[in-house]
């Protein structure tokens, strides 16, 4: 009997009904509805890798991209951020492979493209950093809705003066396959955590 | 193999993706503004004048600020009134430790309270005076 099913339903599928019944089914016979969250936050960007390669979103099609933004002369937020980035690829494993991981820099004056190359190194290998011109960093923070703001750093002794410091934005965004948002992950959020979100989204999406 | 594919697919078809319908509730919250990081990790007290200085130099710092109500229930603010331009807001810290009333969404998401504040309808500045027991934390006198 299910069998007979499956082929008129494979009958239907040259119809179009298919799509009719996803539609439905995904939609008002079930109550979902587009998450409202989808396209509040990310955007097309065009970067230039640790590599010195350039690399677009597209370039992530049909993978997550999970999205930190930071410097490398941060203090504080980056290194535990992306240690905790790091920790939770390591725990999720093979599967992680659906995840790719991006660091974009708020401080594009410092982080060339060597500077975040010997950076990298002391976390996930698979960690992408992403530097730009002034106007392309300032487009991909707006898009993903990150504040950063530039300070100086009081003077030392034995200093030239001029140093500085960026606040910026904390949050992790877990992009989906297809570039659009589906989650963030705060600092702070302890790494067993990051790991159930992290599977729950590749088992799901 | 190839009938299970198919009943997979069926399947699919049916419930959609697990992670496509997030509901949205709007909503009205009352409470202090606090120190998300501090106040979440408990790695130190995080309420009130005790805390103010700490929880400015957060909130500047990029750490989104909650909203913690009277049931303890935590609410992370991404968006106040009409800014469309940051996540954490660092504008914010003119109102840390300020107990407030807001309206906006909701959307709760892998455990967490996300909040979009589209009014602040009342603000009482601040009114939790912790520093005369806890004085200041983390740093001291």
């Amino acid at each position: 009997m299910t069998v007979c099913w499956l082929r008129r339903l494979r009958r239907w599928a040259g119809s179009g009904l298919i799509i009719a019944l996803n539609t439905l089914a995904t939609g008002a016979a079930i109550g979902a509805e587009p998450d409202p969250l989808a396209h509040r936050f990310g955007g097309p960007f065009t970067l230039t890798s640790h590599t010195g390669q350039p690399v677009s979103d597209q370039d992530f099609r049909g993978r997550f991209m999970l999205v930190y933004f930071g410097f490398t002369h941060c203090p504080d937020l980056c290194p535990t951020g992306l240690s905790v980035l790091t920790e939770a690829l390591e725990a999720v494993g093979a599967a992680g492979d659906a995840i790719q991981p991006l660091f974009i820099t708020v401080d594009p004056a410092r982080d060339t493209p060597a500077a975040l190359a010997a950076y990298q190194k002391s976390f996930h290998p698979r960690l992408v950093m992403l530097t730009g011109d002034e106007p392309q960093i300032a487009a991909v923070a707006r898009a993903y809705k990150v504040h950063r703001r530039k300070y100086l750093w009081p003077p030392t002794a034995g200093s030239t003066g001029g140093d500085y410091g960026v606040d910026h934005g904390s949050l992790m965004y877990l992009m989906g396959r297809d570039g659009t948002f589906r989650t963030l992950i705060p600092h702070g959020t302890p790494v067993d955590k990051v790991v159930a979100i992290l599977k729950r989204y590749i088992a799901n999406d | 193999m190839a009938k299970l594919a198919r009943l997979g697919f069926l399947t699919s078809i049916l419930l959609g993706s697990a992670t496509a319908s997030v509901a949205v509730e709007r909503i009205q919250v009352t409470g202090e503004i606090v120190d998300t990081w501090c106040a979440i990790t408990g790695i130190m007290y995080a309420y009130g004048t005790a805390h103010h200085q700490c929880a400015v130099w957060c909130a500047a710092g990029g750490i989104p600020v909650s909203i913690k109500s009277a049931d303890g229930t935590f609410y992370m603010v991404l968006k106040i009134e009409d800014d469309t331009t940051s996540v954490a807001n660092p504008t914010m810290l003119n109102v840390q430790t300020h107990n407030v009333t807001v309206d906006g969404e909701l959307h709760k998401r892998d455990g967490v309270n996300y909040l979009f504040v589209s009014k602040v309808a009342d603000d009482k500045g601040i009114v939790n005076m912790t520093h005369d027991d806890y004085g200041v934390v983390p740093f001291g006198n």
